[in-house]
């Protein structure tokens, strides 16, 4: 499987806008989502395609397989993989002990991000994605690549942002943070709508 | 003749005070009222099944009523484009699957889970209730049969379903002119 993940970041290197991306998730809705997101992308353009899932997360693992199934790219090898990180929290679990099964995952992400060097980094969900976009900021303050990170909010958020969203937000570290309500926009002047998924 | 039916989804977790406030009498009897012969009762992974309706077994007959209850289906697409009554979960897919597989002529009724964590599901279906889309209702018998009772006079607002290729040029924007 590593093996695998190597030819086809080597690969990726080649194309003219090589952009690996993150699809993160939790819950089912935000990896649905964010698959409806992906496919609507350009898939000449962005591959290697790089799906980041939670590590019990099977769910997300499996609807993405099946998603590039449905629309498969042009090339005869295949251009996505994914990858498992663990997760920050757990639905339900205390913030107490979130702390430290979050410097876990942040670890975890910090090896993911470096190994694949994405171009675009795109998130979504709850704070399991954080741990990805520190580390995408972090090599990106670093100037050890140039990635763009892209936050799409969840469609249930109408009126506040999530806490992903929020911490985004406030320290203005997204490219681009996208909210599919204009409602939330005018909420939040810093953030983008460009229509829904759903 | 068709059957007039009612479905109730949890979607693929768990939301038991959804099927403890339809697990009663009073809503199988407003559902009786409006010409509804079978009522369905998605379970998920929740332990509470409803034993009131259905004493035994998987079905019952309540009077003229059909009840069945199940834990997942396969097809809950084509389940949910067979009721002409969905009173569901607030979880956003469950919500947008039942908007855009439904013909005009079936309610939806949206019930948010408010033990999620800050109750981040109420946003959504407000939202689309205040649209015109659905009615939003809280997990209780009485709400619950209130809804059913007032849906006939709620014409519902057809839903445009998004494509996400906004946000797919978006993100080129972003990405391909850097």
């Amino acid at each position: 499987m590593i093996g695998t993940e190597n030819g086809q970041v080597a690969q990726c290197k080649q194309v003219c806008a090589p952009v690996s991306m993150h699809a993160r998730a939790t819950a089912g809705g935000h990896t649905a989502e964010m698959l409806r997101a992906t496919a609507a992308l350009d898939k000449s353009c962005y591959r290697p395609r790089i799906y980041v899932y939670a590590a019990t997360d099977n769910f997300s693992a499996n609807k993405a397989k099946e998603a590039e199934k449905l629309s498969p790219s042009c090339g005869e090898a295949p251009d996505f993989c994914l990858r498992s990180v663990p997760r920050s929290r757990e639905v339900g679990q205390s913030y107490v002990t979130s702390v430290l099964t979050t410097l876990r995952a942040i670890a975890f992400a910090f090896v993911v991000v470096w190994q694949e060097r994405p171009d675009v980094l795109l998130a979504n969900g709850p704070g399991t994605c954080i741990p990805l976009c520190f580390a995408v900021l972090v090599f990106r303050q670093l100037r050890l690549m140039s990635c763009s990170l892209i936050y799409i909010e969840s469609i249930a958020r109408v009126c506040r942002l999530s806490l992903s969203g929020k911490i985004l937000y406030h320290l203005q570290m997204a490219d681009s943070l996208l909210v599919q309500w204009p409602e939330l926009q005018k909420h939040y002047p810093r953030t983008n709508y460009a229509g829904r998924v759903y | 003749m068709k059957m007039k039916k009612a479905l109730v989804t949890v979607g693929t977790t768990k939301f038991e005070e959804l099927v403890r406030a339809v697990d009663s009498p009073a809503f199988a009897e407003v559902l009786q009222k409006h010409g509804f012969q079978e009522l369905v009762i998605q379970t998920g992974t929740g332990r509470y099944l409803p034993r009131k309706l259905v004493p035994h077994g998987q079905q019952a007959h309540v009077q003229g009523l059909l009840v069945r209850h199940l834990n997942f289906t396969s097809s809950l697409t084509e389940l949910m484009s067979s009721c002409c009554l969905i009173i569901s979960h607030a979880g956003s897919g469950s919500i947008f699957e039942a908007l855009t597989c439904t013909s005009s002529s079936t309610r939806l009724v949206v019930v948010p889970n408010p033990n999620l964590m800050d109750n981040h599901q109420a946003e959504l279906g407000q939202h689309l209730a205040a649209m015109g889309h659905l009615v939003c209702a809280t997990p209780d018998t009485d709400a619950l049969v209130a809804a059913v009772d007032t849906l006939p006079s709620v014409p519902r607002v057809p839903f445009v379903k998004g494509t996400a290729s906004g946000i797919a040029s978006h993100i080129d924007d972003i990405v391909l002119l850097k």
